[in-house]
């Protein structure tokens, strides 16, 4: 006992220091509901030039209760390196966390088909532990997010991404489901997030699941983090450095975030 | 490109100052060191040291070194994360031998300025304990260091190889990998994180 004494000033030494510099896994996250029915943004975090412009909340047309997002992308929006007009929820995409996320969108009649669109996306983080930053100088990680939901072409499609290193190595996983203009489509992902090739994403389009077959499910195995910082879910219109001539509104409602699918599903 | 010029003239002061006569060994010298790298695990990621060593004290081998370690940039000064290494070691020998070891104790302090609500990362300090193997053959130096790093929820084991290579009295070129291991008691979680740098030491 005389011996273990001298342990306890080292104890109260190590208890004041700080925690390994790697997340520890299955942290709780946020579960999230985004409907809109206060009739304000509260709880989104912005990425777009004028919020009274680009996120107006409208009480037509709504997928459900009595108001809905309008999310309007003009040619010269550009904002954080990117023509965009986002809003984004963090803490929703940790290391090896297995969550469940679900919207509803509307391309409006009026949208002119040029370029790709980034709908929706789950985008990286720098690995601030272990010190990294947005602001790399010279930037040397710049890429595709690991999964994003584009339209493009009057079609949705499931996109990953395992270089980081690399802008033009995404793939397309399952086929682009085709998208009718004006109507609601909604959308519900079943993703366990991991830096190895555990994870696995699940989609469902309408009610109907569009990720392919395994050969036992429908879940599709590929590593989506590319660090353990984890991800953050953004949704609304990206289209990279691609300058469109026209302006595009997208209706998105009913944007919530959990551990069910009957939780999120609208 | 200001910064380029301040390094180049940096380098060439060193390179072409006079002879100081006797070569010292490196219980004697004073070693400035600036490297950058890295490869990261999975993508690339600047990162940037400046060390500086010297000798404690007279006849006792003990030296003293302090490294600063700055995140996201080849440049040096940075507005988010820096981390500062301050650490004594003691040589296991009072001549140059072809193996020789060091052992030592120091403080990891990890700064973290970032202002992101996504970042959970927090300043700490943490004691370090090293251990090293130093190997030399004709101009050829060959270090390799084990840094142990105490937390309060875990421990970290990081193997720093370096090879130099002599080019004058003064200056030698090195390459450095960094291969750390990360674990949390109570979980079966662990990481491990890799870097590559390449630098210069300055003698004198």
């Amino acid at each position: 006992m005389t011996n273990r004494i001298y342990l306890i000033p080292f104890l109260i030494i190590l208890s004041g220091c700080g925690k390994v510099p790697t997340p520890e896994p299955a942290q709780t996250f946020d579960h999230f509901v985004g409907d809109f029915e206060t009739g304000t943004l509260n709880g989104f975090y912005f990425l777009v030039p004028d919020t009274l412009i680009n996120t107006r909340v409208v009480t037509s047309p709504v997928r459900k209760g009595n108001f809905a997002l309008k999310n309007t992308l003009r040619p010269d929006d550009y904002i954080n390196n990117g023509y965009r007009a986002e809003l984004a929820v963090y803490d929703c995409a940790k290391y090896k966390t297995e969550v469940f996320y679900a919207f509803s969108f509307m391309i409006d009649t009026n949208y002119s088909d040029q370029e790709y669109n980034l709908v929706c996306q789950w985008q990286d983080l720098p690995d601030y532990n272990q010190g990294e930053n947005w602001e790399a100088t010279p930037v040397l990680h710049g890429s595709p997010p690991p999964l994003a939901l584009i339209y493009v072409e009057g079609a949705i499609e499931i996109k990953m991404n395992d270089h980081p290193n690399s802008d033009n190595e995404t793939f397309l996983v399952g086929v682009a489901q085709p998208i009718a203009k004006g109507l609601w489509n909604d959308v519900v992902a079943h993703i366990f997030w991991n830096d190895d090739n555990t994870a696995y994403i699940e989609f469902w389009l309408n009610g109907n699941i569009i990720t392919p077959f395994n050969g036992t499910d429908y879940k599709y195995y590929q590593r989506n983090l590319f660090n353990r910082s984890g991800n953050y879910f953004k949704f609304g219109q990206y289209r990279g450095k691609d300058k469109t001539s026209t302006t595009n509104t997208i209706y998105f409602d009913e944007i919530k975030i959990g551990s069910s699918y009957n939780e999120v599903a609208p | 490109m200001k910064n380029h010029l301040a390094i180049v003239l940096l380098m060439l002061i060193f390179l072409y100052q006079p002879s100081m006569g006797q070569e010292k060994n490196i219980f004697s010298t004073h070693q400035l060191s600036i490297d950058f790298g890295s490869m990261r695990n999975r993508y690339l990621y600047p990162v940037t040291d400046i060390k500086y060593s010297a000798p404690l004290l007279k006849n006792i081998n003990l030296k003293f070194s302090a490294r600063i370690r700055s995140y996201g940039t080849l440049y040096f000064y940075s507005k988010n994360s820096y981390d500062f290494t301050p650490l004594a070691e003691y040589y296991f020998t009072k001549t140059i031998n072809p193996v020789f070891f060091s052992a030592g104790i120091g403080l990891d302090a990890r700064i973290r300025l970032a202002k992101d609500e996504r970042s959970q990362a927090k300043s700490s300090v943490e004691p370090l304990l090293s251990l090293a193997l130093h190997s030399s053959y004709k101009r050829i130096g060959f270090d390799i260091p084990l840094w142990t790093r105490l937390y309060s929820n875990g421990i970290s084991f990081a193997l720093l190889p370096e090879v130099s290579g002599r080019i004058s009295k003064r200056f030698s070129l090195f390459l450095r990998y960094e291969l750390s291991y990360l674990t949390i008691y109570k979980t079966p979680n662990h990481e491990w994180t890799q870097d590559c740098f390449i630098g210069t030491h300055f003698l004198f």
